[in-house]
């Protein structure tokens, strides 16, 4: 308690001093420091000298002065030695008479000193008071206030909108870093400026300005505008403009805040994308139409139908073709527009290939607008999903009608065309014959001349006459012969099928055609099997054949300068039913092994192209097989077979 | 038989045509060889006498326009052809190529016999050409460079002098030319050198003196 009594003495001995000494002056000024102990602000009074001369409890219990430091110098008081030049305040409050603060920083408190002159009684200075305001919880809360302040203007200026805010007039308070990028002006210059001041004429402002004001007017109600607008630094931007108003609580001014969010790049996207699309849509379009139109115009007619072999697409050709509508073959059918001989197998065919899911191949004839029949090669293919079921049947109607005439027409015309060219062979018989007896003919003649001479010679040589006369009977003997071949090989006799060597019948259509193997310097090869079983068939038909064939290969050989022309002709029996012969030259060799056998088919020059027509029919009609491969090497082998005559067989 | 007289080659493939024609032409008294291909023939050794050949038209390997086509050189024997079956395409290139004749058998002894006389005549006169033409290359060898530069101006009828003038000599030179020239070639008058000049194919000036 000790550490009570002094304050309080040393105050009363100061109001002593002042007031002088009686009774009631005493009990008022205990009261008085009463008071001032019950005062939770610290009070400090210092004399003249800057002695303590009185403290109060607050001022003890904050300032932690204890009483032995009445009567103390101010400056040897360590928190009063705190404050700065705190004497020479204390002398200018004096000099003055007027109050002064100062501030005091003790650890974490922060105190406002207030400096007042103390005065006696008589009104005079005796020294200062000080009373320190404790406004360590103020100053926490401004500082907390600036760093929310710091923290929000930083949050603003990293936003890559620009943002402003204006004032209820229309003034430019503040507007985040974006925002003086974007229009190129700094803070200074447009701090208080009117907005619609903004960009001083560099900027194409107008409409922006006229959008702005008319959003503004509008009030909380407004749409975002989208303006248009050319900057300096940044070209034309399209820019979203949005205002918002702002108000504070507590506070009667209105302030509005103006977002501006730049859409030129998303502007552009979109309408890139919507460029794209619009390709794509296009491209899909052409697409589909090309694809439509392929299949409208295909010189083919194509159909659809469902899984269930239900017709449901016919192209426009098969509707030109039958002069009808799709319509039309919904009601009446499809079947009626085939030839009524076909309905029956075509409807067998066409429901097994929708049970079965088999592709469909058909024959039919179909109407077309005039009535008349034409034939048409159906192709039907099932299209199925990932699950192999069939989804769609599509088809196609190939119209085969000319082919078929054409056909019919050949069928009907090959025995006419083998007689036309039995005839057109004889030609070339012709000039085989002609060499054939032209050897021994003119062998003959010129043994007759020279026969002659050595008998009329002086002496005659009658041996060498012998000689010759001997040579004419031969060569005359062999050219009787030549013809009698001849003969037998066109003699009329009617066709009548005969037991028949084949080996025989090649030897002498070889003896027939050395004359144009000797022109032409063909080397012959033959390999003729012994055991070769006859065959029943019409000599002259199969000379012919054998005859065609040979002079093919001879003449195919005629461009071949390079290497031998080779003939070689090989008879085999292939199995017990048939005999194989085969003809090998050693020509340029075929290109298609089947349509050689075509009438009028020739590489020839001057060929008719029906030899090897010729052949095929004989041999057809010798129920035998003719075929033509290309050989090794190079050349063509024909081969045919005829059947043996079994009967003759052991 | 003589030995001096002419040779008839045959060439033929058909042995029986070999046969008879060598009887025939044997019996006419020529000399007769046969040949039953090109290649035989062309091997063979010919002598040196008058001479024809009949040749078939159709042979095995050369055929016998091939062969005549190989036998261009001066001295081949001239050709009589003959053919079994005769095309006129064939006929027209051989008489084009220079046969003597071309017979379709069979042909009669007359026929043939007439064009082997045609042919070993048409020989014989060439065989003297040759000769002929030899012995003038033969002395036309003899001949000197500068006397050989004489010659044309000699046969085209150029004084001494105009030929001295251009071959820039003395008139007096170019007459021992001419005079060695006369000797050399064996001409008994400038009309006979003028002659020899045209076999030998002494070409005119080209560039006649002014």
């Amino acid at each position: 308690m000790t550490t009570q009594r002094d304050p309080v003495n040393s105050a009363r001995t100061g109001l002593e001093r002042a007031n002088g000494s009686d009774a009631a002056t005493n009990v008022a000024a205990s009261e008085l420091i009463n008071i001032l102990d019950a005062v939770e602000v610290p009070v400090i009074v210092l004399r003249r000298d800057s002695t303590i001369s009185y403290f109060n409890k607050a001022g003890a219990d904050v300032l932690g002065l204890s009483p032995s430091d009445t009567g103390r110098a101010s400056r040897d008081i360590p928190v009063l030695a705190a404050m700065p030049h705190l004497e020479k305040h204390c002398s200018d409050v004096i000099a003055a008479g007027a109050e002064s603060r100062v501030n005091l920083h003790d650890g974490e408190k922060w105190f406002i000193v207030r400096i007042s002159p103390h005065t006696n009684v008589d009104l005079q200075i005796t020294g200062t008071v000080l009373t320190f305001t404790n406004v360590t919880a103020f100053r926490a809360s401004i500082d907390q206030a600036i760093y929310e302040r710091e923290f929000t203007k930083a949050i603003l200026n990293t936003v890559a909108d620009p943002l402003i805010v204006l004032s209820a007039d229309h003034r430019i308070q503040t507007g985040n870093y974006a925002f003086y990028s974007m229009f190129g002006v700094s803070r200074d210059e447009t701090q208080r400026l009117p907005l619609w001041e903004l960009g001083n004429g560099v900027l194409e402002l107008a409409p922006f300005r006229a959008h702005l004001k008319e959003m503004l007017a509008v009030g909380p109600e407004h749409q975002p505008v989208e303006v248009d607008n050319v900057f300096t630094v940044k070209g034309l931007r399209t820019l979203v403009v949005d205002a918002h108003p702002l108000s504070f609580p507590g506070h009667s001014e209105r302030r509005i805040l103006v977002t501006f969010r730049d859409v030129t790049e998303r502007k552009q996207a979109e309408a890139g994308l919507r460029e794209l699309n619009e390709s794509l849509e296009k491209q899909v379009r052409i697409r589909t139409e090309e694809l439509s139109s392929i299949i409208e115009t295909i010189p083919g007619l194509v159909w659809c139908a469902a899984p269930d072999g239900e017709l449901n697409y016919l192209n426009r050709r098969i509707l030109e073709y039958t002069a009808t509508n799709a319509d039309d073959w919904a009601r009446l059918g499809w079947t009626c527009f085939l030839h009524p001989d076909d309905v029956e197998p075509t409807v067998r065919a066409w429901s097994n290939a929708v049970a079965t899911g088999q592709p469909y191949d058909n024959q039919i004839r179909l109407r077309r607008s005039d009535g008349v029949y034409r034939w048409f090669s159906v192709h039907g293919q099932a299209a199925r999903d990932s699950d192999d079921r069939v989804t769609r049947w599509y088809g196609l109607f190939i119209d085969i009608c000319d082919r078929k005439t054409a056909e019919e027409a050949l069928r009907n015309s090959q025995t006419q065309l083998s007689r036309a060219t039995r005839t057109a062979t004889v030609g070339e018989f012709a000039a085989a014959i002609a060499h054939e007896i032209n050897q021994p003919l003119a062998a003959v003649v010129t043994n007759g001349h020279a026969c002659l001479r050595w008998l009329s010679a002086q002496p005659p040589g009658l041996a060498k006459a012998q000689e010759a006369a001997e040579r004419i009977v031969r060569d005359g003997t062999e050219a009787g012969e030549v013809v009698r071949r001849i003969r037998a090989l066109f003699k009329h006799a009617p066709l009548e099928k005969i037991e028949l060597d084949l080996n025989e019948v090649i030897a002498e259509v070889l003896h027939l055609l050395s004359g144009e193997i000797a022109k032409r310097r063909v080397g012959v090869e033959t390999e003729l099997a012994d055991d070769l079983p006859t065959v029943i068939g019409d000599r002259v038909q199969l000379q012919q054949l054998v005859f065609n064939l040979l002079l093919n290969g001879i003449e195919a050989m005629d461009p071949i300068l390079d290497r031998p022309k080779k003939l070689s002709i090989r008879t085999t029996q292939e199995n017990p039913e048939t005999a194989l012969v085969k003809i090998q030259d050693s020509g340029v060799g075929l290109e298609d092994s089947e349509k050689v056998f075509e009438a009028f088919f020739t590489t020839k020059g001057n060929g008719m192209g029906m030899g090897l027509a010729i052949c095929r029919s004989i041999i057809d009609a010798h129920h035998g097989r003719l075929w033509a491969a290309s050989a090794e090497g190079s050349g063509t082998t024909f081969s045919f077979t005829l059947p043996v005559e079994t009967s003759a067989r052991p | 038989m003589n030995p001096d007289s002419p040779i008839v080659f045959v060439v033929d493939d058909d042995f029986r045509v070999r046969e008879s024609l060598c009887s025939l032409i044997t019996s006419r008294g020529l000399h007769v060889a046969v040949f039953g291909s090109a290649a035989e023939f062309l091997e063979c050794e010919k002598p040196d006498k008058p001479a024809c050949l009949i040749l078939d038209l159709q042979l095995p390997g050369t055929s016998g326009l091939e062969l005549q086509h190989q036998l261009t050189n001066g001295d081949a024997p001239p050709i009589v052809f003959i053919s079994g079956h005769g095309d006129i395409p064939s006929s027209v290139r051989a008489m084009k190529a220079g046969a003597i004749e071309f017979l379709s058998k069979p042909f009669s002894e007359q026929e043939l016999m007439h064009a082997i006389d045609n042919a070993i005549t048409i020989d014989r006169i060439a065989r003297q050409k040759r000769t002929e033409l030899a012995e003038l290359q033969r002395h036309y060898s003899l001949l000197t460079p500068r006397e050989r530069e004489v010659l044309p101006f000699v046969v085209e009828g150029y004084a001494n002098k105009v030929t001295a003038a251009d071959l820039g000599t003395s008139e007096i030179t170019i007459g021992v030319h001419r005079g060695q020239i006369m000797r050399k070639m064996a001409a008994k008058s400038l009309a006979e050198l003028v002659r020899m000049a045209d076999k030998l194919g002494i070409h005119r000036l080209t560039d006649p003196p002014k």
